[in-house]
């Protein structure tokens, strides 16, 4: 197999991978707003998903079921945003903020 | 915010860009290209729809419970309260 440099190997899925984790990270260490968090966590939920699908089809190229799981986890993030926004606006009813170095009810 | 603690971020969000590059560049073992495109045999969203509605079709039904709950739940606590 002759391979150029503009095949798309594995390599490129996972750096791309990396790349969105890692602003998801600095998102997630960073910010303040819980809304701000909320959008890192889903950039941090996409890149697993990419490396999911990449892996997948690297590993067994004529089995679907890694993009299934995947179809499956993409709906479980919905699920888990609605949630989140919920929270928020109880969040905001209880404390007038979002931000979540004032909301610390949880520290021990 | 402090400036000290998005500098401090930063630093840990780039040296875990460079722990997941060094981590995937070692494994010399997927340098293939990877076949993701649309043209080899099974990978389309026919076969994809047609694997949900059968070998998967208890975890599809178990997901839309799922995202039912979510919903209900998402307005039982987003509503407003009857007295407000």
């Amino acid at each position: 197999m002759i391979q150029s440099y503009l095949d798309v190997t594995l390599y490129h899925y996972l750096i791309l991978s990396a790349i969105l984790f890692s602003i998801g990270a600095f998102g997630l260490m960073t910010s303040r707003n819980a809304v701000k968090i909320l959008m890192c966590v889903e950039i941090m939920i996409n890149a697993a998903n990419i490396n999911l699908v990449a892996f997948s089809s690297y590993s067994s190229p004529f089995n679907l079921s890694g993009q299934i799981f995947t179809t499956f986890s993409i709906a479980i993030a919905a699920a888990e945003a609605a949630i989140g926004l919920a929270i928020f606006i109880v969040l905001y009813r209880l404390y007038g903020t979002i931000d979540v170095d004032e909301i610390d009810f949880l520290r021990w | 915010m402090q400036v000290g603690s998005r500098y401090l971020g930063s630093f840990v969000a780039f040296a875990l860009f460079l722990a997941f590059i060094v981590m995937s560049i070692s494994e010399m073992v997927c340098q293939y290209p990877v076949k993701l495109s649309a043209d080899s045999a099974n990978a389309s969203t026919w076969a994809i729809g047609y694997l949900i509605f059968t070998d998967y079709l208890l975890a599809f039904e178990v997901l839309s419970l799922v995202l039912l709950v979510a919903m209900i739940g998402a307005i039982f606590l987003a509503k407003k309260e009857v007295g407000e």
